[in-house]
């Protein structure tokens, strides 16, 4: 093996300290030049704050398809009223068939809040709860008003009720709450896995699923009643 | 000087890498879609795979109700999927530590042969495997029986209504393992085992299931 002369060595130790000092800014630029390919969801919604007024009516077919899911998850609150639990949508208005500017809700007049329990499984299956009911305008007027969950109410019940009935503050409807997976016990903590509009005709639907949630608000919206135990 | 660049860099793909989970790609309609593709596993919020990851085997403490001359049965259930996965994923032993005699949330991953106190509510299901995770882990799996409500046989039923206990079991391990119900394979996850009927062989669907996460 050849020897090397100590000005060699250096050399050679300055290269090598050059391209691991350039190491970093070459992975920035690449970085940089990958973003705009892979940008999160919740990037793109400052596209979308122009729409404060919450109004989409004037918004392309094309924008719509996901204009409307951030003017839902801007508003997402977790409203505790009493012994229930629900969460609170955005708001938004569209054009309807005749060209009038209506809200979400009378278009989409039904609609269902799905949540899945977290970390846990029953023989592979994941709990999942189902609360379906009117979609309604909040008194703010800028919210879809929360469909209530009575905790404490399902928690003391039997297991072998999967369906339960809420009746609503606002309206003489009720909501109905349905469980599918629920085998040893009422799991405590529940994720929103995305929620379903219905239109008049209930073939025509809007949806935002629990990855988008995620990629708008950057993290799972969580019911956990295991706090409160 | 060169290590201190070297620690540098460590250090800055390090931090690039200290993210969260990574959602999967938006479409022409939705924003976002999941992590991973199931292939057979149970899924998480981020829509990741859960599993034990590295964390095998599993130590799968045996309750004392359950029969000593059943235990070749579990072990020779659990060989179908070591085989499947190349590698040893679980290891049984029988344990005076399990204090209640049905599954209970308390760290241990536990099986237990349940004769009478199982619920009415779930007098058709054959057994239960009940998983807990966190992150895209699995900290907790426990596995009960139910022999108030079935008979099983290990060779030749006695009764048409008698269920092949290593097929039960090969089905109850794939859940221990993160697996979920199949319904459009061949594969022994199919969620109902017919009675008398022996599904003991894993299929195409469930090495390449096994093979995802192991």
């Amino acid at each position: 093996m050849k020897k090397l002369s100590t000005p060699q060595k250096s050399l050679r130790m300055m290269t090598v300290v050059l391209v691991l000092a350039l190491i970093p800014f070459a992975v920035t630029i690449f970085d940089k030049k990958m973003g705009p390919q892979r940008r999160i969801a919740s990037e793109d919604m400052a596209d979308y704050q122009l729409h404060a007024d919450h109004d989409l009516s004037e918004v392309s077919a094309e924008d719509f398809k996901k204009a409307y899911k951030y003017q839902i998850l801007k508003g997402v609150n977790i409203v505790v009223d009493n012994d229930t639990t629900g969460l609170q949508l955005g708001l938004f208005l569209l054009k309807n068939a005749a060209g009038e500017r209506v809200s979400v809700c009378e278009e989409y007049p039904l609609m269902d809040m799905i949540y899945s329990a977290e970390g846990i499984a029953f023989s592979g299956d994941i709990p999942q709860m189902i609360v379906r009911g009117p979609c309604l305008v909040d008194d703010d007027q800028i919210h879809i008003a929360a469909l209530p969950i009575p905790f404490a109410q399902i928690f003391s019940s039997p297991l072998t009720q999967y369906q339960f009935t809420v009746p609503l503050a606002q309206t003489s409807e009720a909501a109905s709450i349905y469980f599918r997976n629920v085998v040893e016990f009422w799991p405590r903590q529940w994720v929103w896995t995305g929620v379903k509009f219905y239109g008049k005709d209930p073939a025509n639907t809007l949806s935002i699923t629990g990855y988008e949630v995620i990629s708008v608000l950057g993290k799972p919206v969580t019911i956990d009643h295991s706090l409160n135990e | 000087m060169s290590k201190l660049w070297c620690w540098s860099l460590c250090l800055f793909l390090l931090s690039s890498c200290q993210k969260g989970p990574t959602l999967g790609p938006a479409d022409e309609d939705h924003l976002a879609s999941a992590a991973e593709s199931d292939c057979g596993f149970v899924q998480n919020a981020y829509g990741q795979r859960v599993s034990w990851k590295k964390n095998i085997p599993v130590v799968l403490e045996i309750h004392k109700n359950y029969p000593t001359e059943y235990e070749s049965i579990l072990q020779s259930a659990a060989d179908h999927w070591n085989e499947a996965a190349g590698m040893t994923l679980f290891r049984f032993v029988r344990s005076d530590n399990i204090l209640s005699d049905k599954s209970a949330k308390d760290t241990l991953n536990t099986i237990h042969w349940i004769s009478q106190d199982w619920p009415e509510s779930q007098k058709n299901m054959q057994a239960l495997t009940n998983l807990y995770w966190s992150g895209n882990q699995l900290y907790e799996s426990d596995l009960a029986i139910n022999n108030k409500n079935f008979n099983y046989y290990t060779d030749t039923p006695t009764q048409p209504s008698d269920v092949h206990l290593e097929s039960l079991l090969i089905h109850e391990l794939g859940h221990v393992l993160g697996l979920k119900h199949r319904s459009t394979v061949p594969s022994v996850m199919w969620s109902v085992l017919g009675a008398a009927v022996k599904r003991d062989t894993l299929t195409v669907a469930d090495r390449e299931t096994i093979k995802c996460e192991y």
